[in-house]
């Protein structure tokens, strides 16, 4: 559990959390061990829990299409639990492995019972929830101001020495 | 244990409806009471948050400098809004100014406050960490779809040559409005007038100063000055910046960029920390692109 737990601390969202803290995050999840090619997550289906892989590599997909693969100390669903919703990729094993799941319910009592764990959780994941938003709105950003579809546009693109994608 | 507002102010926030009377009271002692003029500038784009506000009375207009000068106009908040959560995150900045429609009191719970509270494991604390991070997960997800399906809109419209582009939907519900540049400086409230009045400091915990703008910070400046952004919208203009410049065709794609307008507003708010409700909030600018090619065109160039 003490290597689960620092493994689980290397996690950003989670480096907060002291070492005990740690530990009953891990305690009040549920352990899952899978086997290669086993589906932890399907896209479309409602989670209410965030994976935290422990050891073991994933796929991601949707649809058809793999979009990443992730390997041990990554959490997975962070957003689902927070907030559920249909999951918005599927993730498959690509190797033997275990994952620690916890569950919004598991959180929410942590919280109602003022467990620094779940304090330190929730602000983790809030941090990385902002920070995602902001690199999502660089991203957008980075479109509109590229403008397009006039004089101003061109002019822009040749001092500014970007062309269209 | 006195503060120096009425606690009562409190309930008329909708994200604090789960929180009873006594954790209001404790949550009023970490709360800054302060009160903007209008004009006033409450956050500034590309500063350090440090907290988030409360609008308790009163409005403001939320707005952006983009990088090529434009400047959009966000959204406006009536009271009983939260905003700028992003600045209960370390290392965030502000991504949007925030000014006083008219005289507004806010509250303030600045980052520290909150991190001292949910140390003390109080109940608001947890409530508001919860509401802030439960906002910013939607917020991302509805960012993340919109650019999945900008993406997919784009796709089609290039395998369709560009053609298709003219007919993706325009977003639903939303007022298409253009925001002016504010006017020149001289005329602007300066931030320094704003009276902020703490009358007392509300707090047993030492507290930070309200966040204030720094003084006269020099505007964004575009990234190319072509003296298109001070040019005013009336159909009277006599503008002379666009003489010389041939005319602008409207093209195709003006539609995506709209589209992905909206998207930026909808992420700034956001990021912002403003619970932005596209259907029934949002104000949003329209493409100047489109402005100047109408403009161009009155004068016949």
């Amino acid at each position: 559990m003490m290597q689960a737990a620092r493994r689980l601390k290397l996690n950003p969202d989670l480096a907060l959390l002291a070492d005990e803290e740690a530990i009953l995050l891990l305690q009040r999840s549920t352990r899952r061990e899978f086997k290669k090619g086993d589906v932890l997550i399907r896209e479309g289906e409602t989670g209410e829990s965030m994976l935290f892989l422990d050891e073991g590599e994933v796929d991601v997909r949707r649809g058809d299409r793999s979009i990443a693969s992730l390997s041990s100390g990554t959490t997975i669903g962070e957003m689902a639990l927070l907030d559920p919703a249909p999951r918005s990729a599927t993730i498959v094993a690509t190797s033997a492995g275990a994952a620690f799941e916890l569950s919004r319910d598991a959180l929410w009592q942590m919280l109602a019972e003022g467990e620094g764990a779940a304090i330190k959780t929730l602000q983790g994941l809030t941090a990385t929830v902002c920070g995602r938003l902001a690199g999502v709105n660089e991203m957008v950003q980075e479109e509109v101001i590229r403008p397009r579809g006039n004089v101003f546009t061109r002019l822009w693109r040749k001092v500014s020495g970007r062309g269209r994608r | 244990m006195a503060t120096n507002f009425d606690p009562g102010l409190l309930r008329a926030f909708t994200a604090l409806s789960d929180l009873g009377g006594d954790d209001l009271l404790q949550m009023a002692e970490y709360l800054q009471y302060t009160k903007f003029r209008a004009g006033a500038q409450l956050c500034r784009e590309g500063d350090e948050g440090d907290g988030c506000y409360f609008l308790a009375t009163g409005s403001v207009a939320v707005t952006k400098n983009l990088p090529d000068g434009r400047r959009v106009h966000l959204a406006t908040l009536p009271e009983g809004t939260l905003f700028g959560q992003s600045g209960l995150v370390p290392g965030q900045r502000r991504t949007a100014d925030v000014k006083a429609e008219g005289n507004v009191e806010v509250l303030i719970l600045t980052r520290r406050q909150l991190e001292w509270g949910l140390r003390q494991k109080h109940g608001w604390a947890v409530v508001v960490q919860t509401v802030v991070a439960v906002a910013l997960v939607r917020q991302l997800r509805s960012a993340l779809d919109r650019l999945e399906s900008l993406a997919a809109d784009e796709n089609a419209a290039d395998a369709a040559k560009g053609k298709t582009r003219a007919s993706i939907p325009k977003p639903q519900s939303i007022d298409v409005k253009i925001s002016k540049r504010p006017p020149p400086p001289m005329d602007e409230p300066e931030p320094e007038v704003q009276s902020t009045m703490p009358t007392a400091t509300p707090l047993e915990e030492p507290v930070a100063p309200p966040e204030l703008p720094p003084l006269m910070e020099p505007e964004p400046e575009p990234m190319l000055d072509l003296g298109l952004d001070d040019a005013p919208a009336a159909a009277d203009s006599t503008d002379s910046s666009w003489e010389g410049l041939p005319p602008i065709p409207e093209e195709d794609d003006t539609m995506s960029t709209q589209g992905l307008l909206c998207l930026l507003a909808e992420t700034e708010s956001s990021i912002a920390g403003i619970g932005l409700d596209l259907d029934e909030s949002l104000q949003f600018v329209q493409d100047e692109d489109m402005r100047r090619t109408a403009e161009a065109r009155q004068k016949g160039l």
